[in-house]
């Protein structure tokens, strides 16, 4: 398994931020002259460097770290809960699952400083895990929780990691789709 | 023995936003099958009942920017007299983040509607093992596909110039014991009422039917006729009043999965 504080590190990576000052007007024309605060990914998966004004840069920075924290307590948390899916202890898991809930919806705060296909990956996490019973899971149902942890809280994602993200929730009975899933009339 | 299923429009819609009760039938009904097929003519009425409301949805949100206010208008101004029946269930978002702030289930429901539309036909693959293509449906060869900030759907009308519906209806042997069948029944429903008028008027050489849109005006027809050919003995569906008359002529077995989780 891997360090979870090692995996959260590799998510971000603050020394693409570049801030306006620090910039010539020779080098300007070659920057993409975006002011949103989110670090944009490629097809190829490098990361383009974005201009912020410097009050933007500190709150991207704070929201990078907030992320990186949350991250780990996440990674940790589903860990716990396949421990506890071991073990076969309800109350552990719903210990688990409730700290899992909890870190995933701070991250959603904190989503503005990561790209689209990220916000989607962890709105399919919620929409699958709102509601759950996390004391109700069996060992390879909390076994996929982690995994989707793991591929939410790796480097940038692409479709194809959306896509398996979804794949891993269906199969353990879990429906990404939930939360627009219901009678619509 | 293989045993092969087709899965109609209505539980291909199903799997993806029904109530999750709706959702356990189809998984543990398709559990009883080697292998599930579907088909084109299935594949264009998804985009066009599902894949199309998403977007609807999209430019709405866009154009409103307030989930609040699209679930206003949707629940208001969108009622069954506008005779498009609603399938993404607004309300459950509201209920599963009913802590969030509209503006968050703004961006919520956007990022749900931009992966249905690019991505929702691929994920059928996942319940469905193979999509007949003897029709030839050019519509649902085409599918969705995302031009700059929209989407581009296939037309709603038969693109003459490169559907083959017409030689695949000429292909078929069983036209006419059909017409026969559908003639002697006094239970039909509208629907299969506009199949027998379809069928009638139908020219030996089929060549007259794109004229008609048969995908778009006697879809249950043509889904019917492509799951036969594909060599399914059960057609599973949410509609049986069609499917329990055009099943009988076919000789395959109907499967039923209830509208109502209710009656699950």
């Amino acid at each position: 398994m891997t360090n979870p504080t090692e995996l959260a590190n590799t998510l971000f990576d603050e020394s693409s931020i570049i801030t306006e000052t620090s910039v010539s007007s020779s080098d300007r024309s070659n920057l993409p002259t975006n002011t949103e605060t989110e670090l944009h990914g490629t097809t190829s998966g490098r990361t383009r460097p974005t201009v912020f004004q410097p009050k933007e840069r500190d709150q991207f920075s704070r929201s990078i770290r907030a992320l990186r924290e949350h991250c780990e307590s996440v990674l940790v948390a589903s860990k716990q809960l396949v421990f506890a899916a071991e073990r076969q202890d309800p109350m552990d898991q719903e210990l688990a699952g409730s700290e899992i809930a909890d870190s995933l919806s701070k991250m959603w705060a904190e989503r503005k400083a990561r790209d689209e296909k990220w916000r989607r990956g962890l709105n399919f996490l919620q929409s699958a895990t709102a509601n759950l019973d996390f004391d109700m899971l069996n060992l390879e149902q909390a076994k996929t929780v982690q995994r989707c942890v793991e591929i939410l809280c790796s480097s940038m994602l692409d479709n194809s990691d959306i896509q398996q993200l979804k794949r891993e929730l269906r199969s353990a009975g879990l429906d990404p789709w939930n939360a627009i899933s219901g009678n619509p009339e | 023995m293989t045993k092969v299923v087709f899965l109609d429009t209505t539980i291909l819609i199903a799997w993806f936003v029904h109530p999750q009760p709706i959702k356990q039938f189809i998984a543990k009904t398709l559990d009883g099958f080697n292998f599930r097929v579907s088909s084109l003519v299935a594949k264009q009425e998804f985009c066009r009942r599902l894949l199309r409301e998403a977007d609807y949805l999209q430019r709405l949100l866009a154009r409103k920017k307030s989930f609040k206010l699209v679930f206003e208008h949707v629940v208001t101004v969108l009622t069954n007299h506008h005779g498009r029946k609603k399938q993404i269930c607004l309300q459950s978002l509201s209920t599963c983040f009913r802590d969030d702030s509209d503006g968050d289930q703004t961006e919520r429901l956007s990022l749900f509607l931009d992966d249905l539309l690019e991505n929702g036909l691929e994920d059928l693959n996942e319940i469905v093992d193979s999509f007949a293509k003897n029709s030839g449906c050019a519509n649902g060869l085409q599918g969705v596909r995302r031009k700059r900030t929209s989407w581009v759907f296939p037309p709603r009308e038969c693109q003459p110039k490169t559907c083959t519906i017409d030689s695949f209806l000429a292909s078929l042997n069983q036209l006419n014991r059909l017409l026969h069948f559908l003639s002697s029944r006094n239970d039909l429903t509208t629907e299969l009422d506009r199949a027998l008028s379809f069928l009638r008027q139908l020219s030996p050489d089929c060549s007259n039917a794109k004229r008609e849109n048969p995908c778009l005006t006697v879809g249950d027809l043509i889904i019917a006729l492509e799951s036969d050919t594909a060599g399914a003995t059960f057609f599973f569906t949410q509609n049986k009043k069609e499917s329990v008359i055009l099943c009988e002529h076919l000789n395959q077995q109907l499967i039923v999965c209830p509208v109502n989780p209710d009656n699950v």
